[in-house]
């Protein structure tokens, strides 16, 4: 009884084609890369957005405000040096007007997977005179 | 010749086709890019017309405020030549670039730079209710 059992699965099994069990595999194999593939992209995602919100913070924080209808802003550098990462993120700011570092900041762990740049330019406040300023924001760390 | 499928193996084969799609077909999410884009652009370019300019005295104005006058009167000061030039560099280096502000018909445009070609922008500011006129022409790599 038991062997006719056994002989009925197996000629079941033997009905399915060895191509038919490769491709099968193989399908299986790239939708489990295809998975893995977005659930990083989703990581990375997750990420950008947290960076982000850590530069629009940091322009908020730092003393910027408009200097009219186009979008220019201006740093407060002693502003700028308080300014502190949250979460999972190491930050470093730098601020260069003609080739000389007016601000170099690191701060919390500047390491993880994940990273983000961004170069903006804009205004740097200093004693009462509006200087043309490069502002470098770098912020490497793990998806919150 | 006929050639014959076996229902698993079409399934298989669809399976595999639309695995591949999704994965070839979905977006990369890529890093930041800061080359020269019309946004970064603008930005450089206002960063400098709003940037000040200070003399003897404590006087300060704006660039932008400079510029107008300097179209106003048909000559640029050679200082006021020399501090553009310098903040354009930093502004836009390493890119090679040519800059014309231009206000009105009448006044004759200065012009920075002499950069031909690649990628052009236009922006308009309004300073003390006197319209500047910026033409950038920037490299591209």
């Amino acid at each position: 009884m038991a062997k006719k059992k056994m002989d009925s699965v197996l000629s079941r099994y033997r009905e399915v084609s060895p191509r038919a069990v490769l491709l099968t595999s193989l399908s299986v194999i790239v939708i489990v890369m295809a998975a893995f593939r977005y659930a990083e992209e989703r990581r990375e995602e997750v990420f950008r957005e947290a960076a982000e919100g850590e530069y629009r913070r940091f322009l908020q924080e730092a003393g910027v405000f408009s200097g009219g209808d186009v979008g220019v802003l201006a740093i407060n550098l002693t502003r700028a040096r308080e300014f502190a990462p949250t979460g999972k993120m190491g930050i470093e700011i730098r601020i260069e007007v003609y080739g000389r570092e007016e601000l170099h900041l690191k701060k919390g762990p500047l390491s993880g997977p994940y990273e983000y740049r961004r170069e903006t330019r804009l205004l740097l406040y200093d004693s009462g005179v509006y200087l043309p300023a490069i502002l470098e924001f770098r912020v490497r760390g793990e998806a919150p | 010749m006929k050639i014959t499928i076996h229902p698993m193996e079409a399934l298989a084969v669809a399976l595999a086709a639309t695995a591949l799609i999704i994965t070839v077909a979905s977006p990369h999410q890529g890093s930041e890019d800061v080359g020269p884009d019309p946004e970064q652009v603008r930005e450089g370019v206002s960063a400098l017309l709003y940037s000040t300019l200070s003399y003897p005295g404590g006087a300060t104005v704006t660039v932008g405020e400079a510029l107008l006058l300097a179209l106003k009167e048909g000559t640029v000061p050679e200082d006021l030549r020399e501090e553009v030039s310098s903040r354009l560099d930093f502004l836009f280096s390493p890119l090679k670039y040519q800059v014309i502000f231009f206000s009105g018909e009448d006044s004759q445009p200065l012009t920075f730079g002499d950069f031909e070609g690649g990628q052009q922008h236009l922006f308009r500011y309004t300073f003390s209710g006197e319209e500047l006129g910026v033409i950038v022409s920037l490299e591209v790599r």
